[in-house]
């Protein structure tokens, strides 16, 4: 059973939803606390709808502000923006308008957190990684109460084998 | 002084100085505080005075301008509703990083129902009145938070929350922000766009 932020959106966790589920159908996901009054600490719900796509909703607060966080960074949500395709770390990197360092830091914690994948290689004599964006298309409405969030996985982008060990750069 | 108003005075300011050349911003600057006492940014939380002078320095160029600035800001979604989409980056950021702060939040969630003073706000918290202080100093400065006409029988000014909530999109290379302005404090509170 999934227990933090990156484990709930793991690939292997999606691919399996997507494998798994008729267009129209849903399933939920959610994990507890360790601690002897274990309590669900998180909860999601994966559903396909009619065209095929795979979108993720989120239910607990604490995890979806979470996911707030990330868009509400300038800069990760810069660099978010900035993948319409597979693209070379030091493409994104210098094109974000940012210091490098922090480009850096937040392109890895984008990495680590499951949001940018690598997808594969250049064709070019000398290989350098691509990455792409695993949310083609996020929603979420916020209160100072209540944040609801809807997001669409790119599935083209979603490996074909299971990783199992997340990839750092 | 409307919630709207409030919300994109800092915004408005920035963006139409940007068009106005720097004689007629300060010769508006100048009228405002010669007549009203008042600064270009209080001047935009407060409209009507805003727009009387910027006519009567710029003359029939003023209205279209102000037109052409709320344009480059925001856009008018849905008025029964009070949902505004907002353009400017810096403002979505500002909306962002409140709502993911949580004393900020916690703030604009006290002072959301009715208004309330400094003091009302700091013993609804269980933060220490300084940090409270500092981050109501933020949400006032960046419009997230309004005054009202309304006092303590000690004279202290009420405050409210000026977005009710908002929606973020986020697709392709596109982020669009729209806010549901709060409307307790007045019955249009969009009057400033619609």
């Amino acid at each position: 059973m999934p227990n933090s932020f990156s484990q709930l959106l793991c690939m292997d966790t999606i691919r399996d939803a997507n494998n798994h589920l008729e267009p129209g159908q849903r399933t939920m996901l959610a994990c507890e606390n360790k601690t002897p009054e274990s309590t669900v600490k998180a909860a999601l719900t994966i559903l396909k709808d009619h065209d095929y796509a795979i979108w993720i909703e989120l239910h607990e607060h604490n995890l979806a502000e979470k996911i707030i966080g990330i868009y509400s960074d300038p800069i990760k949500r810069h660099i978010l923006l900035l993948i319409d395709h597979p693209i070379s770390k030091d493409e994104i990197l210098n094109d974000c308008g940012a210091s490098q360092s922090s480009a850096y830091r937040k392109f890895n914690e984008l990495v680590q957190d499951g949001f940018i994948l690598p997808v594969g290689y250049t064709k070019s004599e000398k290989r350098v990684r691509l990455y792409d964006k695993l949310i083609s298309k996020a929603e979420f409405s916020v209160s100072a109460k209540v944040s609801q969030i809807r997001l669409k996985v790119n599935l083209s982008r979603l490996p074909k084998l299971p990783m199992r060990e997340p990839i750092y750069p | 002084m409307t919630a709207m108003e409030t919300l994109l005075a800092t915004s408005f300011e920035r963006t139409f100085s940007d068009f106005v050349g720097y004689d007629e911003i300060t010769k508006i600057k100048s009228s405002l505080f010669e007549q009203y006492h008042i600064t270009l940014l209080s001047s935009i939380k407060d409209f009507a005075k805003f727009e009387l002078i910027t006519t009567q320095v710029l003359g029939l160029v003023g209205t279209p301008l102000i037109k052409k600035t709320l344009d480059q800001i925001c856009k008018l979604e849905s008025k029964s509703e009070h949902i505004v989409e907002i353009k400017d980056e810096s403002l979505k950021d500002v909306i962002l990083s409140s709502f993911d702060d949580d004393i900020k939040k916690q703030i604009l969630n006290i002072a959301f129902d009715y208004p309330l003073t400094l003091w009302e706000i700091v013993s609804r918290t269980n933060i220490e009145p300084r940090v409270v202080s500092e981050n109501m100093a933020y949400l006032i400065l960046h419009g997230l938070l309004a005054t009202i006409d309304l006092e303590d029988s000690e004279h202290n000014k009420k405050y409210y929350t000026t977005i009710d909530n908002f929606s973020v999109k986020m697709q392709d290379d596109a982020f669009c922000m729209y806010v549901t302005i709060n409307e307790i404090a007045n019955a249009d509170p969009l009057k400033i766009i619609s």
